[in-house]
């Protein structure tokens, strides 16, 4: 499996072509079964509720920690008719059940297992059991043993360590993450640059007398902040909820919708920069004449 | 003691296009400005007059500023002047470019420049004196990779009766290169004292660092904000 594959089944996700879609997640995790973002992926692309179930059970499987699979997998055995064999009503005589083909057999998680088994141990080595679910790349579970650690810790110096140790690996959790990109903070903040260095130079084209404003800054400001939005928008946040707001459901996904919005804010930026330095390159060849 | 190279990789991309981009056009306009000058002097002067940023025009209001604060950072004085400001574009500025990518790492550069000119000509006044070079948009590019790379590692030249090449932390050296920076500027605060080289100009735009956080690409923010290198 390639990274690749997992960008083109999510992209596919988003374009709507949802059969596609759960056919390259399920090559996904039949040849990576520990993938979290795929089952968490295919729980939303698979029909029947008993898949979606199996999808995030796995994903939860991975890891227990992902507090959106728990919170939908709640929200999916509320759901759950009540026709379902755990909450069969004893004196009813069994339903004739679909069969139901589960999707990808449950993975035996035998880090989990491990783990339980360590913990019950008499003399428990509860760093060293940490460091075993680094190496396996189970951070949640080394998280959990060293904050035990840490409650056990006899030393101020065994507490130190381990206190530094939790925090790195904290950090790496939180690296794991995805990165909120699509966020207005992002939108707002990458948008910025521009508009602030036109600022400056609005300050010096005005010789520090920025009031009452000159039609550079009463007319072309608001262009440069438009234009910036426009750029920053559409080649950085182009998964902003704001697009789907503005043009329907599928957003900003189209390539050439992009690239078009985004020659538009460039040629905002670019316009208002060029009349900002034609007119300040006039003015300074006049001044040099005329001294 | 002169910072050679930056011994660490790119994180991103392999290649900081931007920052060659910007060395490539410096050098050029120097180059120009030496061909123009063995034919024609006082050409070379007028540029330097008309391009160059001087405090008292822009005080003027002769609507210069804005085209002298990017025009003068693209001049430069001497070989010397032009190679140690592109050698520290170089070693700074290729691990920043790659922590914002390429455009707006440029639109970062030019803020440096202009914060740097910005702080030159209100501290100057009615100066009638032209400021040319791209230190104090060098400056600006130094503070971020402080920021963003305090551990991160210099390839630097140090003589003593020898040429030794160690590798510094470059908080060490950045933080010699402003130290440098404040006698002077000090001086010209109390005493009114003036320098061939514009030391406000550098703490200007060294200050103009903090603009970082507006280019830097979500990834890289993300891993700063978490304390991890960038």
């Amino acid at each position: 499996m390639s990274p690749q594959q997992l960008h083109q089944a999510i992209a596919l996700a988003r374009a709507g072509q949802r059969e596609r879609a759960r056919d390259l997640f399920l090559t996904i995790v039949a040849a990576d079964e520990r993938n979290e973002l795929a089952w968490l992926w295919l729980s939303g692309l698979v029909d029947d509720l008993e898949d979606q179930i199996i999808a995030l059970e796995n994903a939860l499987a991975i890891n227990p920690d992902n507090a959106r699979a728990q919170r939908m997998l709640a929200q999916l055995e509320a759901k759950r008719p009540s026709s379902f064999p755990n909450q069969r009503p004893i004196y009813a005589a069994p339903p004739v059940e679909p069969p139901v083909e589960p999707l990808v057999e449950r993975p035996f998680d035998g880090d989990q297992a491990f783990f339980d088994h360590a913990l019950t141990q008499p003399d428990r080595n509860l760093t060293a059991l940490a460091e075993t679910m680094v190496a396996r790349d189970r951070l949640g579970k080394a998280v959990v043993a060293y904050e035990m650690a840490l409650a056990e810790a006899e030393s101020a110096t065994q507490r130190g360590v381990i206190q530094r140790r939790l925090a790195d690996l904290r950090r790496q959790q939180a690296l794991s993450r995805p990165i909120p990109a699509h966020t207005t903070a992002t939108l707002l903040r990458v948008s910025g640059g521009p508009v602030l260095l036109y600022l400056f130079l609005l300050i010096l084209h005005s010789g520090f007398r920025l009031w009452p404003p000159e039609w550079a800054g009463g007319l072309l400001l608001p262009t440069v902040i438009l234009g910036s939005l426009l750029t920053s928008g559409a080649a950085t946040t182009y998964r902003h909820p704001l697009w789907r707001a503005l043009l329907g459901p599928p957003g900003l996904q189209s390539p050439g919708l992009r690239f078009a919005l985004a020659g538009l804010g460039l040629l905002l930026l670019g316009g208002s920069y060029f009349i900002l330095f034609w007119q300040a390159h006039g003015r300074l060849l006049l001044y040099w004449q005329m001294n | 003691m002169f910072p050679l190279n930056d011994v660490e990789p790119n994180r991103y991309g392999p290649f900081s296009f931007m920052t060659l981009t910007l060395i490539m056009v410096n050098l050029f306009i120097f180059v120009a400005q030496q061909l123009i000058f063995e034919t024609d002097p006082h050409k070379v002067v007028d540029m330097i007059w008309v391009y160059g940023s001087t405090s008292g025009v822009v005080w003027a209001g002769a609507g210069s500023g804005a085209v002298t604060a990017i025009s003068s950072t693209f001049l430069h004085g001497s070989f010397f002047h032009v190679g140690g400001n592109m050698l520290a574009l170089w070693v700074f500025g290729r691990r920043v470019e790659d922590a914002c990518g390429p455009w707006r790492f440029l639109i970062f550069y030019l803020t440096c420049g202009v914060t740097a000119d910005i702080s030159s000509v209100a501290l100057f006044g009615e100066s009638m004196i032209p400021s040319i070079g791209a230190s104090g948009a060098v400056y600006g590019v130094m503070g971020a990779y402080l920021l963003l790379f305090p551990d991160g590692r210099i390839r630097t030249l140090v003589w003593v009766f020898v040429p030794l090449f160690p590798r510094i932390r470059a908080f060490w050296i950045i933080l010699l290169f402003l130290l440098l920076e404040i006698p002077p500027v000090v001086d010209a605060l109390l005493h009114g004292t003036t320098f061939w080289t514009n030391h406000w100009a550098h703490l200007g735009g060294f200050f103009g660092a903090l603009f970082v956080f507006l280019a830097l690409r979500p990834e890289a923010l993300h891993r700063y904000r978490l304390g991890l290198e960038v």
